[in-house]
């Protein structure tokens, strides 16, 4: 049996009036029931409290509160709707440096522009099929960041022994 | 559901995978990633109209900037515009829309200040930009495409060799 997404509800969080448009058509052509869309951080994070989703596409450029911001606030806010919502971070920034700060604020998959309808699937795919455990440390709260590297880590060591 | 690594100051939480369990795990329906690509293809139109106005301001933007290059605030202009189009133009088949983006949004990036000498490569991306638009350059653009790239390539190598 495919995917029920009739079930779902996914907020799109994007202040591009075109991007919202398509994001939320292609979702709703891939099954999905119901599309939250929103062009306020501010205002998505009070709704979703309201009207709960089961996962999230944000823009990292909106204003005037950012899609990072966003994140934060989902993963750190003690009043926070659901901190394990998992949550796709749509950018044109590529460069290594910014997608690092998205991965260390918590986002659980990243989704670069331009899109198509294929690297949309596969990210809502890896949600579905391939969630990550959370972690909390002293200074994170979110999904593993260590699954891209096949489960073995070789970067810093930053866990640090008590 | 929650454990606490030995020794470590971390803890691992496997939260309840609730997406899955509504949605199953048969992947998605036959035909639903293709009705998404469909999705992007009936909005190229609107994309091409929009982007029309856009690479207008974008133009505009950068001979603004010319005048003044130390106004950040012009730059971020020329900066923003590039940065939507470099994001989008590649899902509606105009890869040098997002190339030429990428290559002035970095530009500026990594540009500590503006002069006369940056700024051409500035108005000469943002122009190449518009003619990709105006021109409906698509793909790689064929003789045009390869014109365009020579001649930013052209422009950057004479800028730094100076």
């Amino acid at each position: 049996m495919p995917y029920e997404l009739s079930k779902v509800r996914v907020l799109v969080l994007e202040d591009n009036g075109h991007m919202r448009k398509l994001l939320r058509n292609m979702l709703l052509a891939v099954g999905v029931g119901d599309v939250l869309d929103l062009a306020d951080a501010a205002q998505a994070y009070i709704k979703i409290k309201q009207t709960p989703v089961d996962f999230a596409v944000v823009d990292w450029e909106i204003y005037p509160v950012s899609g990072l911001e966003f994140v934060r606030k989902i993963r750190t806010e003690r009043d926070s709707p659901n901190p394990f919502l998992p949550i796709i971070m749509v950018t044109g920034h590529t460069e290594r440096e910014r997608v690092t700060r998205a991965r260390d604020l918590g986002i659980t998959e990243f989704l670069a522009k331009p899109i198509s309808a294929q690297s949309l699937a596969q990210r809502i795919e890896e949600l579905i099929d391939r969630p990550r455990p959370y972690i909390r440390t002293g200074s994170y709260f979110g999904p593993c960041r260590r699954r891209k590297r096949g489960g073995i880590f070789i970067g810093t060591e930053r866990r640090q022994p008590v | 559901m929650k454990e606490q690594a030995a020794g470590r100051k971390f803890q691992v939480l496997n939260p309840p995978n609730l997406l899955k369990s509504k949605v199953g795990s048969g992947g998605f329906a036959m035909g639903a990633v293709d009705k998404a690509a469909k999705i992007i293809e009936g909005l190229r139109g609107e994309f091409e109209e929009i982007a029309k106005v856009e690479v207008a301001k974008l133009v505009a933007a950068a001979a603004a900037l010319m005048s003044q290059p130390n106004d950040l605030a012009k730059r971020d202009e020329v900066y923003k515009i590039a940065h939507e189009l470099r994001g989008q133009g590649g899902s509606y088949g105009y890869p040098l829309v997002t190339r030429f983006g990428d290559q002035l949004c970095r530009y500026l990036d990594a540009a500590a200040g503006l002069d006369a000498k940056s700024l051409v490569i500035v108005k000469a991306t943002a122009d190449a930009i518009a003619v990709v638009i105006t021109s409906k350059v698509t793909g790689d653009g064929g003789d045009t495409g390869r014109a365009l790239v020579a001649m930013l390539d052209k422009v950057l190598a004479q800028v730094k060799g100076e």
